[in-house]
């Protein structure tokens, strides 16, 4: 113990010595464990930390999907109620079960109208998932039948929001869609439910309602939910098998004819399955840069490792072990490494929350994501670890000075040190290889999101702005209600200053509004019939997005009722009427409704901007007013600036009209590839960093080996090198390790890549373009890094050779 | 062949300026054989350094083979040493990591002579020297003498008018400094100017005549 706090006070005095040195290796470390700090942070509170329900493994969503997609779905699409009672009543899989219903009711009476993200549970929710209430009280069976007196759970949220903590909230009563609900309970901070994948981009549910005041909750024709948790020991193929039989029973009890499966999934990969691989990957990336970092420093500590042959060779011969002087050097880098450990963690400190508010739009649990104990605990084993990884070297280097060997360096001879510079550049080639892998997939995920970015959306984004408002059914039960309320919209809305077009629909691109199957009655029904999205909208839409038109004509005021005319877009014409006129021809949709079409407008991009453009049916709004609808206006000006007018002119009309989703087309565009841009972004900075440390490593390696080769340059010189000669020697060697690299992290690239293929866009994992650009990058830096110090070697005074050393 | 006059070097120092050479006029005439001898810090390798154009930052008049050094640019005083000056040095200044045969092309690669030629004069001067057996071998692998054997073969290889050498037998023992003298003295035989610096009296005498420096000015 003695003799390791010696070496510990040692290695303190030895960096006190050399602040230049310690400051460096400390710096460079703490650039490698700051984002890796950063995004393990992100990592565990995301991924890793369990999802706050007892047992969280056991507790599955179920949902169905044709058996044909079964493979390529996700989730799986909601059951209607009475396939959940049947999955309820007859699997043997569930020990328990509980059905929900999600819904948007409007709340009143506390502030402007907003509407709220709520959800309709059975009592037995609660315990099921084992959490209760911090505040009050769970639902009681009673509150599960019809009639009984609605009451709601807050989440903490929304108490703390609405509430402001407020512990007398319980007994409580809130208006909800008109209705009042008695307030009964709150639920802790760390309770989440339903949790839904993260493209739902949800905040988070505001309450819970009780369902036997909802008459939803009893419509067995109605879309419902179920979560379930498995009987110990069960699992989810076991289930799936079991529902399946329920399942196979129920549908064709139905009718149905298309064979359905169900998709049991568990909450936690619902929460996080989808972003789990490219976390990883990313966690994988920084992980390159702190290897890189770390090769820098052993570097570092290998110069010093040379430096101290003598000093080792002394040690040597007063009676040290070579035990003794591989700790010495041993306990070095582990200072260094908890030194560069406590820099990353600040440094990681500040970049988490920039971290979270670049991702807050692509990853769930985001509130889970901090430094905790955990992290630490974690960084500083990691610290220990990469302590030993890049001590190593030098440790077996410092070997090198106990035996003679040392003495003899430095006699009459001139040369690069062997050792050290093959160790060295041993190093710089894997940092540029690695360098050349990050840059790579940051070449990859850039070019791709520039692609997604710069695509044509057919329709143009700029002076679009978008608002979403739901119509109350207590005051817009009926069509003519909507509709009525639609015209006094665009009449008051178009005659905004600055608006050239207003129009009303139930969906946008990138927002799209219904799904369904589209068929051609006068065709022969396909086996796996195309879906397409269906708008309802007003004449305006398309002169409002300036969706061109290709065509026929638009839909001018009176079209609709019993002539159904319709537009549809080119992929669809390309679907069903590929090379014919499609107008005047029929459409089949919402199984059943039949459309006349009347006009042809380009392909819009519905789902998202990197999603094929579906076929699309649009009809007039008259035909398919929805509670929910767009307002869609086109501005002269900057949209955004008409934002609190629009808003203003909407509360106007009805002050107990919620309105959300208020936003510019383009800000739409830009959030549609948020996820993109954050995994591009990241990827990027692990680049650049890369970038930056693979250059201050080469830089540092040669520098080095040219002052230790300053007399050799002078002899050179001496005999005759000119300056391009010199240049040519000392950046020749940064060029030839920096091509070693480019070539061992182009295979390495090109195998690694494509688990980024599902992050691309309209570009190949093996684009030349791509690896050819970062090559040529990673070579121009290369060469700047080694130009700098060959340089200085120019200067080398060869009168140094006429002296003795 | 060498003409200096009036050649001065000096330091700035903070009570005035340190002169390490004072008013150097010297004459060599080609074939000649001078050996320039004096107390450490008399000025010996100063002077080599300024005769080798390996330092330009001096004053006065240099003429070598009617070039007038002293009003040439840096670039072009390096090319007019690279034509003419060969350096053997005390501490022999083998590359190590280089072979025998590559240390003795490295001075023609810096002379753009081609690949053939080069490995041609290599072979030569191998053979010249004596040293065939040791063209693989790298220079740890050699005795002192045998490493400024080697020395001298790359000072020569590219046969230049002027040979300079600044204590070529520093660190040999007796036998191995006879060699390498004897060896200039065969090099000035057939024509090569040599101007060397040294302690060693017995190695003066092979010369043909002994310039000595004191405190930077010639006394002799």
């Amino acid at each position: 113990m003695d003799t390791v706090l010696h070496d510990i006070r040692y290695a303190l005095r030895t960096f006190a010595n050399r602040p230049g040195f310690t400051s460096l290796a400390i710096l460079t470390l703490a650039l490698g464990i700051g984002p890796t700090t950063a995004v393990y942070s992100v990592v565990e509170g995301v991924l890793l930390r369990p999802l706050p329900y007892r047992d969280a493994g056991r507790v599955v969503r179920v949902g169905w999907t044709f058996e044909q997609y079964y493979e390529s779905g996700r989730f799986g699409a909601s059951p209607t109620g009475a396939e959940v009672r049947a999955w309820s009543e007859q699997n043997h899989s569930f020990e328990d079960v509980s059905p929900y219903w999600g819904d948007s009711p409007v709340l009143t009476g506390l502030g402007d109208a907003t509407r709220l993200s709520a959800y309709t549970v059975k009592s037995n929710l609660f315990r099921m998932l084992g959490v209760q209430p911090i505040l009050g009280r769970g639902f009681t069976d009673e509150e599960d039948r019809p009639g009984s007196t609605p009451a709601a759970v807050l989440s903490y949220r929304f108490w703390v929001a609405r509430f402001g903590r407020d512990p007398q909230v319980l007994g409580r009563s809130i208006t909800l869609d008109g209705t009042a609900v008695q307030i009964v309970g709150v639920m802790p901070v760390t309770f989440l439910f339903p949790v839904l994948p993260p493209e739902f981009r949800s905040e988070g549910t505001d309450l819970w309602r009780s369902m036997g005041a909802i008459p939803a909750a009893f419509d067995p024709a109605g879309n419902a939910e179920l979560v379930g948790r498995l009987r110990p020991g069960v699992t989810l193929a076991r289930a799936k098998a079991d529902l399946d039989a329920v399942e196979r029973a129920w549908s064709k009890s139905i009718g149905e004819r298309r064979p359905r499966v169900t998709v049991p999934t568990t909450i936690r990969d619902m929460a996080v399955g989808e972003v789990r691989r490219p976390l990883l990957l990313a966690l994988a990336a920084v992980g390159l840069v702190l290897l890189i970092a770390c090769a820098n420093v052993a570097n570092l500590l290998l110069a010093r490792a040379v430096a101290r042959e003598r000093e080792t060779a002394i040690r040597a011969a007063l009676g040290a072990t070579r035990i003794r002087i591989i700790r010495q050097v041993l306990t070095e880098a582990m200072l260094l490494a908890l030194a560069g450990a406590a820099v990353g963690v600040l440094l990681a400190a500040w970049g988490v929350p920039l971290l979270v508010s670049l991702a807050s739009t692509s990853l769930p649990r985001l509130h889970n994501v901090g430094i905790n104990l955990q992290v630490l605990a974690t960084t500083v084993g990691a610290a220990l670890l990469t302590g030993l990884l890049f001590g190593l070297v030098p440790a077996l280097q410092s070997m090198r000075g106990i035996s003679t060997v040392a003495l003899k360096e430095g006699g009459a001879g001139v040369g690069t040190g062997t050792v050290h510079a093959r160790a060295g550049g041993a190093f710089v080639i894997t940092q540029m290889a690695l360098t050349l892998m990050l840059l790579v997939g940051a070449g990859l995920l850039g070019r791709s999101f520039v692609k997604l970015m710069t695509l044509e959306p057919g329709f143009d984004p700029e002076h679009a702005l978008v608002a979403q408002v739901h119509l109350p059914p207590e005051r817009y039960g009926t069509t003519a209600q909507k509709l009525a309320f639609a015209q006094v919209v665009i009449d008051r809305v178009g005659a905004l200053p600055g608006v050239t077009a207003a129009a009303l629909s139930t969906g946008t691109p990138l927002a799209v509004g219904a799904i369904g199957t589209i068929l051609v009655p006068d065709q022969p029904e396909q086996s796996e019939a195309p879906w397409g999205s269906i708008t309802a909208a007003t004449p305006d839409f398309f002169r409002a997005l300036a969706i061109p038109l290709r065509r026929g004509r638009l839909f001018v005021p009176g079209d609709g009722g019993a002539a159904r005319p319709v537009i549809v877009n080119d992929a669809l014409v390309n679907t069903f009427f590929p090379g014919q006129d499609p107008i005047g021809r029929h459409v089949a949709f919402y199984g059943g409704r039949i459309g006349t079409i009347i006009g042809v407008v380009g392909n819009t991009r519905e789902i998202s901007l990197s999603a094929t453009p579906p076929p699309v049916i649009y009809e007039p709004l008259v035909d398919d007013a929805q509670s929910f609808l767009k307002v869609i206006v086109r501005t002269a000006g900057d949209p955004a600036a008409l934002a609190a007018p629009l808003r203003a002119s909407l509360r106007t009309l009805d002050p107990g009209l919620p309105v959300d989703a208020l936003q510019p087309m383009r800000q739409m565009m830009a959030e549609s590839v948020a996820t993109q841009r954050f995994y591009a972004t990241l990827v990027a900075i692990f680049a650049g960093l890369a970038l930056l440390l693979a250059a201050a490593g080469l830089y540092a390696l040669i520098s080095y080996g040219v002052v230790r080769r300053t007399h050799e340059l002078g002899v050179r010189i001496a005999l005759g090198a000119d300056t391009g000669q010199v240049l040519r020697l000392v950046v020749g060697r940064g060029a030839v390790l920096a091509l070693l690299g480019i070539v061992l992290g182009a295979g390495g690239a090109i195998a690694t890549t494509r688990v980024l293929k599902s992050f691309l866009f309209e570009i190949t994992a093996t684009d030349p373009v791509t690896f050819v650009g970062a090559a040529l990058g990673l070579v121009v830096v290369a060469l700047i890094a080694s130009y700098l110090p060959a340089r200085r070697a120019t200067r080398v005074d060869p009168i140094v050779a006429l002296r003795t050393e | 062949m060498i003409r200096l006059h009036d050649i001065q070097k000096s330091f700035p120092q903070a009570d005035g300026r340190l002169y390490v050479l004072r008013r150097i006029s010297l004459d060599v005439a080609a074939g000649d054989f001078v050996t320039i001898m004096g107390p450490s810090g008399a000025g010996k390798s100063t002077l080599l350094a300024v005769l080798g154009m390996l330092d330009g930052d001096w004053t006065g008049e240099y003429r070598l083979l009617e070039h007038a050094v002293h009003k040439m640019k840096h670039k072009d005083r390096i090319a007019l040493g690279k034509q003419y000056v060969g350096f053997v040095f005390q501490q022999y200044h083998l590359i190590d990591d280089l072979t025998v045969a590559e240390n003795l092309a490295m001075p023609l690669s810096y002379r753009d002579v081609k690949p053939d030629d080069r490995e041609a004069a290599v072979a030569d001067t191998l053979d010249r020297f004596g040293i065939v057996a040791k063209k693989n071998l790298y220079p740890r692998q050699l005795s002192g003498g045998q490493q400024q054997l080697v020395a001298v073969a790359r000072a020569v290889i590219h046969r230049p008018a002027l040979l300079l050498a600044d204590e070529p037998t520093g660190n040999l023992h007796s036998s191995q400094g006879k060699d390498i003298m004897g060896l200039f003295r065969e090099l000035n035989a057939v024509g090569t100017t040599i101007v060397q610096v040294t302690h060693s009296e017995d190695n003066a005498k092979y010369g043909k005549r002994v310039v000595q420096l004191r405190d930077g000015w010639i006394v002799s």
